[in-house]
């Protein structure tokens, strides 16, 4: 990395942006150039000075109840016909009846907006779980293809492998033979995903490598087959008897459909 | 009311006028309440701010289709004089002056709005570079250059009116 490149890169550095191996570059470059080291301290303090001086704007007090009340504007329209009247007769059972409808409807429209943004934290939070999840699983596939990859176990046999997991796991697992569709087991390691050990089945098909992660699904009995494609790669997902099933590979949607109604 | 603040904050930066930041503010959860099935995926902090930002754009072109004045980029930089911006301070004040809140807002300024609006998503509400993509509308790329070039001109402007650099030694 030259000053150049380190210029480009100062703040995203400093706002944690870079990934490890530019981190890397980035710092190790700082160390040994003053004057790039000297932009890295002059940036990070008029950083950390800006943050507490930049203006936030903080909402008046009457904004909430001005939201609320436009939401339902229909609403708060009859309201205002009623107080209205209410004023004209001077008639005290009439104002009390608005202030409740003006309450209820409020309360209403406050809780349309909670619910609003609450589902959408769950949803939200569900699909960054959800992209977590498959990112691990993916990540668990490509080390197999790294060749610097070793099985925990190497072996064809399902049962010798299912013995090495029983003694490993504290849940059983059934390993399924695929020669009907000339997929050879090549034996099996224990991976990690989402913080639990998770069974990883390799199998090959000349020089095609697949994966069959599984794991218990303590919260779900059964889930219909889910099929994902992220950078290439096809993911299947299904739920079966409490168990947790990915296959992952590099194949076409059929070869991979085929695989996992085999599986099944 | 959840991230009422943070959207009117982002309102008023946009507007810069607290009766607009407020009727924009209003619009804006009420587009939030009637389009959630436009919501993807998406942070619920960083949706409502792309519904902010959107209802502002709306606005803005109704404006411009009435000819109206746009409220907007009144002070660009580009008309920037660094005499104008340092004549409210003596010279001894413009170089013992350390940052201070009434500095920023004066730099802040004169930024255009789209660079306000990048300081303001990553320095203030600390959204991250993908975040700030998704309520920009724009690639990844363009946000870390516009927040860089954003940052270097709110810089050169603080530095005219006097923020001294604790490891500068020329100003």
């Amino acid at each position: 990395m030259n000053c150049d490149d380190a210029n480009k890169l100062v703040y995203a550095y400093l706002d944690m942006e870079l990934d490890a191996a530019n981190s890397l570059a980035f710092e190790k470059h700082v160390s040994s150039c003053k004057a790039c080291h000297q932009i890295l301290d002059e940036e990070k303090a008029l950083k950390s000075q800006l943050q507490d001086a930049l203006p936030y704007y903080q909402a008046p007090d009457d904004l909430k109840d001005k939201i609320l009340g436009n939401l339902f504007s229909d609403t708060g329209k009859q309201a205002s016909d009623e107080e209205h009247e209410a004023n004209i007769n001077s008639n005290l059972l009439n104002v009390v009846v608005f202030n409740r409808n003006t309450f209820f409807t409020k309360l209403l429209a406050l809780a349309s907006v909670l619910m609003l943004f609450i589902f959408s934290s769950i949803y939200y939070q569900h699909s960054k779980n959800e992209e977590q999840l498959i990112s691990e699983v993916l990540g668990g596939h490509m080390r197999s293809l790294s060749a610097s990859f070793k099985a925990d176990i190497k072996s064809s046999d399902p049962d010798a492998i299912a013995r090495w997991l029983k003694s490993r796991l504290d849940y059983a697992v059934t390993v399924p033979g695929l020669e009907k569709l000339d997929y050879q087991l090549q034996g099996a390691k224990l991976e990690y995903i989402q913080k639990q050990k998770v069974a990883s089945l390799i199998y090959s098909k000349g020089n095609k490598k697949m994966n069959l992660f599984i794991w218990p699904s303590p919260d779900q009995a059964d889930a219909e087959e889910e099929m994902h494609v992220i950078q290439g790669y096809r993911l299947v997902y299904w739920c079966k008897e409490y168990m947790n099933y990915w296959v992952v590979a590099d194949l076409d949607q059929s070869s991979l459909m085929q695989v996992s109604k085999a599986l099944h | 009311m959840p991230h009422l603040s943070a959207a009117y904050n982002y309102a008023y930066w946009l507007t810069s006028n607290a009766q607009n930041a407020e009727d924009l503010t209003q619009e804006a959860f009420t587009r939030a309440l009637s389009a959630f099935d436009g919501f993807r995926k998406q942070h619920p902090k960083a949706w409502l701010m792309t519904i902010v930002r959107n209802a502002f754009y709306t606005q803005q072109q109704k404006l411009k289709r009435r000819g109206e004045v746009i409220y907007l980029d009144n002070l660009h930089e580009d008309d920037c004089q660094s005499d104008a911006l340092m004549s409210t301070q003596t010279p001894e004040q413009q170089f013992s002056r350390n940052l201070d809140v009434e500095l920023v807002r004066t730099c802040i300024n004169y930024l255009s709005s789209e660079h306000r609006e990048v300081i303001m998503l990553r320095d203030i509400e600390g959204f991250n570079y993908d975040e700030m993509s998704q309520i920009l509308e724009c690639p990844l790329g363009t946000v870390m250059s516009r927040l860089s070039r954003a940052r270097k001109r709110l810089k050169n402007l603080m530095l005219k009116q006097g923020y001294r650099q604790e490891n500068q030694h020329e100003l």
